[in-house]
């Protein structure tokens, strides 16, 4: 290859690719060799007879005149696409899908009515489950009718002068007052008569005979029931406790000859209750329960019906509310109540059917308090009828003396 | 770079701003992908002639060569954007001109050939072909003779040529790219490409031997002076 480089020089500088130093260098070669000489002048007359022979064509001005309407095109295009970046977000403008959530889904349009159909779904069990399994929410309330007036049941409580029974800690005493699910309900209907009773510190503590209704007060369950060591007050819940603690131990000294013991067992707290009780404030306290007149129909009347112990008016006005349009957790209470009326009236099959229904309808209802209702019920009944199986059956004897006697003949 | 389109919508043009015709052909690129429509008329105007004539004597078809030729520059403004100085604008554009040829050759079954004996119509058999372009076709009598030979045995030394010559001969000669950027586009080594000129004007050398020494344009010269 190395004979080859001279001719490859000459290429170059046939067709003008040499610098100035390598063409003056190269020409200083080529003058002193007269075979180079020979061969650059082949081939430059070669290199002119090629150059003149072939013609380079003109583009056609159609092909020209398209091609640049082409490009003022993608300028046009490409200015509006970079507009367009500037004002959308990158992920868009650097080619993204453009559409939305709702157009993007997989699937098309199964995916978005199974979608919809989901968060509807959703949104009925929460409603579902909380409106009926939310044992507060019915709480709430009465809770929310009887606040106002333990407030003012508060600052009687702490007015100089009346002494009133210790309590629990109020948050111990309102984790038992929900927890006791049947036991609150009264609680809260109590609560709801102490709204009326308690206007004035005086009138918030009723003395035996003013009590408005001690049969309903007369079964507190067991969480109601204060055992733990009394703290003073400090809220307005523990004054609703104390409130109606006060109402219950005026109700076990009606019931008791003796006086009832005390909360935390100190009788001289009990002594402390009537003291400062002015009978003419209960009258009054009496005269606003009266004024208390819950709407037929309503879901108060049954509650006001059972708390007077008019407990076939509590069946009537039960039926009343299932009849009527009222909420779910209204109705399940007043099956309650009519169980419960039902109970107390000693017709404990009736009871126990109401309850059965009310487990059937609503079986998210209170479900260990009825529970426990119907078992009780059960065991009832069974003492009812365990006797008439174990009697022995006896000859039926006639008394003849009776027949016989003028008396009955008469 | 938003500057630069608000300044291409209005038709603003900045004063220090370099001319087109003294910029390079990447410059003129890149301007034009950011949306300059004049940079790409001059860089259009650099080199639509040596592009247009590589295709034409690729594909020995002129309307199949416009029809090449505007896919060639087609694929270069759809990249302008996303186009770098990375590569030299006119390798780039080679490159992507000889794929294009390659490609409708595969297309077509037959392999890509460069010819100047083919008729520039495309129709076959008779027909003016590339080498009947010549200077001046008011030539007549025995200049026209002999020019119509040399055209004949020069077609004929070139399709004699091995693929590789010829395709290099034709990028050097016809439009006249270095061969620094020949040796780019065809991806091979710059003495390989000088190597491949060599034998190839050797070759024509060998079979134009009986021409040597005769200029066509100084017999039409000759022919064309006016006697009396």
């Amino acid at each position: 290859m190395a004979s080859d480089q001279p001719t490859e020089h000459l290429i170059d500088l046939l067709y003008g690719e040499l610098t100035e130093e390598e063409e003056s260098s190269l020409r200083e070669d080529i003058a002193q060799s007269a075979e180079m000489q020979a061969e650059l002048a082949e081939l430059e007359d070669l290199f002119q007879q090629v150059s003149d022979t072939v013609e380079v064509r003109e583009v056609p001005q159609s092909l020209h005149d398209s091609i640049m309407a082409a490009a003022r095109e993608s300028v046009t295009s490409t200015v509006e696409e970079q507009a367009r970046a500037v004002r959308r977000p990158p992920a868009v403008a650097a080619g993204g899908d453009s559409r939305g959530f709702w157009g993007r889904m997989k699937g098309g349009q199964a995916s978005q009515i199974a979608l919809v159909a989901a968060v509807l779904l959703a949104g009925a069990f929460v409603f579902r489950f909380v409106s009926m399994s939310d044992p507060a929410a019915p709480m709430a309330k009465y809770e929310s009718e009887a606040m106002p007036s333990l407030l003012e049941r508060k600052e009687a409580d702490e007015a100089p002068g009346v002494a009133m029974p210790k309590m629990e800690p109020p948050a111990a005493a309102e984790e038992e007052i929900f927890e006791g699910e049947s036991a609150a309900r009264e609680l809260a209907a109590d609560e709801r008569v102490l709204e009326k009773v308690a206007e004035k510190p005086a009138a918030a503590q009723p003395s035996a005979k003013d009590s408005p209704r001690p049969e309903v007060i007369a079964r507190p369950s067991k969480k109601s029931v204060p055992k733990k060591k009394a703290k003073p007050r400090t809220s307005s819940k523990s004054a609703k406790g104390s409130a109606i603690a006060d109402i219950w131990t005026e109700e076990q000294k009606q019931e008791a000859p003796a006086p009832a013991p005390s909360i935390d067992g100190n009788a001289a707290s009990t002594d402390s209750l009537t003291v400062g009780a002015a009978e003419d404030k209960s009258n009054r306290a009496g005269k606003a329960k009266e004024e208390f007149r819950p709407a037929e129909g309503s879901l108060d009347a049954v509650q006001e019906s059972y708390n007077r112990s008019d407990f076939r008016q509590t069946i009537a006005q039960a039926d009343k509310v299932m009849a009527s349009g009222a909420s779910a957790t209204d109705k399940a209470r007043a099956l309650e109540l009519k169980a419960q009326s039902y109970s107390r009236l000693g017709m404990l099959t009736q009871a126990d059917a109401t309850y059965r229904n009310l487990q059937n309808n609503y079986p998210t209802y209170n479900t260990g308090s009825v529970r426990a209702a119907r078992e009780e019920l059960s065991r009832k009944l069974n003492e009812r009828r365990e006797p008439k199986k174990r009697a022995p059956r006896q000859k039926k004897s006639y008394d003849f003396e009776a027949e016989s006697s003028p008396s009955s003949l008469e | 770079m938003l500057l630069a389109i608000a300044k291409s919508v209005l038709g603003i043009k900045s004063d220090d701003a370099v001319p087109y015709t003294d910029q390079s052909d990447e410059d003129l690129m890149i301007a034009f992908g950011e949306g300059d429509a004049d940079a790409f008329e001059v860089l259009f105007k650099r080199h639509e002639r040596g592009i247009y004539n590589f295709v034409l004597r690729s594909v020995g078809r002129a309307d199949l060569a416009e029809e090449l030729t505007q896919d060639v520059f087609m694929r270069i403004i759809k990249s302008a954007p996303k186009y770098t100085t990375s590569a030299k604008f006119t390798t780039w554009a080679y490159t992507i001109a000889r794929n294009i040829c390659i490609d409708r050759a595969r297309k077509k079954g037959g392999k890509h050939e460069l010819s100047l004996d083919k008729n520039v119509s495309g129709d076959e058999g008779e027909g003016r072909t590339f080498l009947d372009n010549v200077a001046d076709e008011s030539n007549t009598g025995a200049s026209s003779y002999d020019r119509k030979q040399f055209r004949e045995r020069l077609a004929k030394a070139l399709d004699d040529l091995p693929e590789d010559q010829r395709e290099v001969f034709i990028m050097r000669h016809v439009t006249g790219l270095k061969f620094r950027e020949i040796s780019e586009v065809l991806d091979i080594p710059l003495p390989t490409v000088k190597s491949r000129m060599r034998y190839a004007l050797e070759a024509l050398r060998g079979h134009l031997a009986m021409y040597k020494g005769q200029s066509f344009d100084e017999d039409d010269r000759e022919a064309n002076v006016p006697t009396g």
